[in-house]
């Protein structure tokens, strides 16, 4: 069960990173789903680890996911 | 900000980044490494732990009780059991201490019995000062980089105060590059790794800058705050709230205080203690225990818990009849919130407070704090070798590359071998023996690849070379635990055995690819130059 939550917290903060990463959804689309997958993973964590345990590794886990998503899909900015 | 502050910060960035850059790499990766030391790789470097980490109750309750017959009644008087979790020794340990002395010793004297985990045999026993029962107790590779991550083994306090100290510049050097770093929200994913190496590390720095900011922030907050808390905390919170006396600001913040003996006798019932604490906290690991007074009426026991739900590691007090008094923090009962987060400072360091999910993301975050100084240093360098008037030439700059893979890849290099030698001190020598290797196998595998550094040769062969026997010390790992080790792949008695050793070999084999496919130029600033 516990490995079922924390596969699904970190699978919702891949799909946020990868939705704030994404260029052609508007800033609204964006806030709204990386807000639903923030939550759900937040949700997911606390569930495992408790309020403040959930709490802290859902922020270190958005951190590993934005850092690997950043070297694994690489992006150029916009002119190169 | 006005664009004279911004470049103020910049350069206090720069050169806070420049200057220890290299210490702050050794701080780093010994870190990330560190997390894994307990109880994992201390578990994967001691045979005894591999059987077995949890032992009956009813078995400590009974060992308990028979030894404390055998020593002399002023050793009664504190009784600490230190489980075989794999967080502190590797045999289950009693130590029977008089905190008085006895006709042999005036100071603090212990009786110490320490037993095989799985079959509970008595393997070792000590009779001495209880100081220098924990200074010579035995240690292992993982102990080792995790220590020298404590202090260097610069000893304390000039240890300490240095890494404290790192930790304040790690602190500034986050903040500082946030400031400085403006597009802070357009680049969290730029990494142009196809235009040149240059704007790759310059990216990279970016990118692990702003994604790791605020494990940086804390790791850099509370690294100087374990570092210098002792050195500088104490004596100043002692000075303002004690007039001075830092045994009183001790004893008001100890938790376990000592006990009225009452002389009337009652069985403390340990065994049914470690039950209630195991079914109250499930998930937590019983680290230690901790009897005063024991079978007396008076008598009171402590349990030391770390994870759980709790992210604090707990201490649970227990009356000798078995009745729960309290849960409470390590720093005791004390009320208010600064105490909470002193004792969650703690587990944000060392990222132990649940499982191993979160030991591995401490790993990662760990390991691109220690690529963020190197990243600033290359970047730098870089800078000084470009455009029409260069403040380095070709061969400054050959040498500083020689000299951070030296002195940074050097230090990977010692820590991987400590693993391999590990196997081959579990297999020839006993015990404690142990600990005369792994301080001249470490500093002098490190110092002889830094003096490397002053032979006349590219830095991309020197860094080729130090990939491919960092791999090979990691590869070596597997094929000598199957020949000479008690547990491995091949007879598969332990899972964590076979899941670390596969690592080993995984991580190895990388290293082993990546110094292969590392191609060698002839010429070391082209590249730099034409940025």
């Amino acid at each position: 069960m516990n490995i079922t939550l924390i596969f699904c917290a970190v699978l919702s903060l891949v799909f946020m990173t990868l939705i704030i990463r994404k260029n052609a959804s508007s800033k609204i689309i964006k806030v709204i789903y990386s807000l639903i997958s923030l939550i759900i993973s937040f949700v997911c964590f606390a569930n495992v680890y408790g309020l403040l345990g959930g709490i802290i590794t859902g922020v270190a886990c958005l951190m590993c996911v934005g850092l690997l998503t950043a070297f694994i899909t690489g992006k150029a900015l916009k002119g190169y | 900000m006005k664009s004279i502050t911004l470049k103020k910060l910049f350069l206090m960035h720069s050169w806070v980044g420049v200057l220890t850059a290299v210490l702050l790499f050794i701080v780093a990766f010994s870190g990330a490494l560190a997390v894994l030391s307990r109880p994992e790789l201390k578990i994967w470097a001691n045979p005894e732990l591999q059987s077995t980490q949890i032992v009956p109750s009813s078995d400590i309750n009974t060992l308990v009780n028979q030894y404390y017959k055998q020593v002399p009644s002023a050793f009664g008087e504190n009784i600490h059991v230190f489980m075989p979790s794999g967080h502190n020794f590797y045999l289950l340990t009693l130590v029977f201490e008089s905190h008085h002395g006895d006709e042999n010793y005036s100071q603090e004297v212990a009786r110490v019995f320490q037993f095989h985990p799985d079959s509970l045999a008595l393997v070792d026993s000590y009779y001495g000062p209880s100081k220098e029962f924990y200074a010579n107790k035995k240690t292992d590779a993982p102990s080792y980089i995790g220590e020298f991550h404590a202090d260097l083994h610069l000893g304390r306090p000039i240890g300490l105060i240095l890494t404290g100290f790192l930790g304040l510049t790690l602190l500034k050097s986050a903040v500082t590059g946030l400031f400085i770093h403006r597009k802070m929200f357009k680049e969290l994913f730029t990494f142009r790794r196809s235009k040149g190496l240059d704007i790759a590390i310059s990216d990279a720095h970016k990118v692990m800058g702003i994604w790791g900011s605020v494990f940086n922030i804390v790791i850099g907050f509370t690294g100087a705050f374990l570092g210098l808390a002792t050195i500088i905390l104490l004596p100043a919170a002692a000075f303002v709230s004690f007039g001075g006396d830092q045994d009183k600001l001790i004893e008001t913040f100890t938790a376990i205080p000592e006990p009225v003996v009452s002389h009337i006798e009652q069985p403390t019932n340990i065994d049914a203690i470690l039950e209630n604490a195991k079914s109250r906290f499930p998930k937590a690991v019983i680290i230690d225990a901790t009897i005063m007074a024991n079978n007396d009426a008076n008598a009171q026991v402590y349990l030391r818990l770390l994870g759980g739900e709790a992210v604090a590691s707990q201490l649970l007090h227990y009356r000798g009849d078995g009745e729960f008094v309290k849960s409470m923090s390590s720093f005791g009962d004390i009320s208010g919130i600064s105490i909470k987060v002193i004792e969650v400072l703690f587990p944000l360091h060392f990222g132990n407070f649940a499982g191993i999910f979160i030991k591995l993301l401490w790993v990662i975050l760990g390991l691109t704090t220690a690529l963020l100084p190197l990243s600033g240093m290359m970047m730098w360098l870089s800078k000084r070798t470009r455009g029409s008037n260069p403040t380095l030439s070709v061969q400054a700059y050959t040498r500083w590359n020689r000299f951070i893979i030296g002195s940074c890849g050097g230090l990977v290099l010692a820590s991987f071998v400590l693993f391999p030698l590990q196997i081959v001190l579990n297999y020839s020598v006993d015990g404690a023996l142990q600990n005369a290797f792994f301080g001249p196998v470490f500093f002098y595998s490190w110092l002889g690849w830094l003096l490397v550094s002053l032979l006349p040769m590219h830095h991309t062969f020197y860094f080729k070379l130090t990939l491919l026997l960092c791999g090979a010390a990691l590869s070596a790992v597997m094929p000598l635990n199957i020949l000479i080790g008690q547990n491995n792949i091949m007879n598969f008695n332990s899972a964590l055995v076979v899941i670390v050793d596969s690592l080993f070999m995984l991580i190895g084999l990388t290293f082993i690819w990546a110094g292969l496919k590392l191609k060698l130029t002839k010429q070391p600033i082209l590249e730099a130059q034409t940025v």
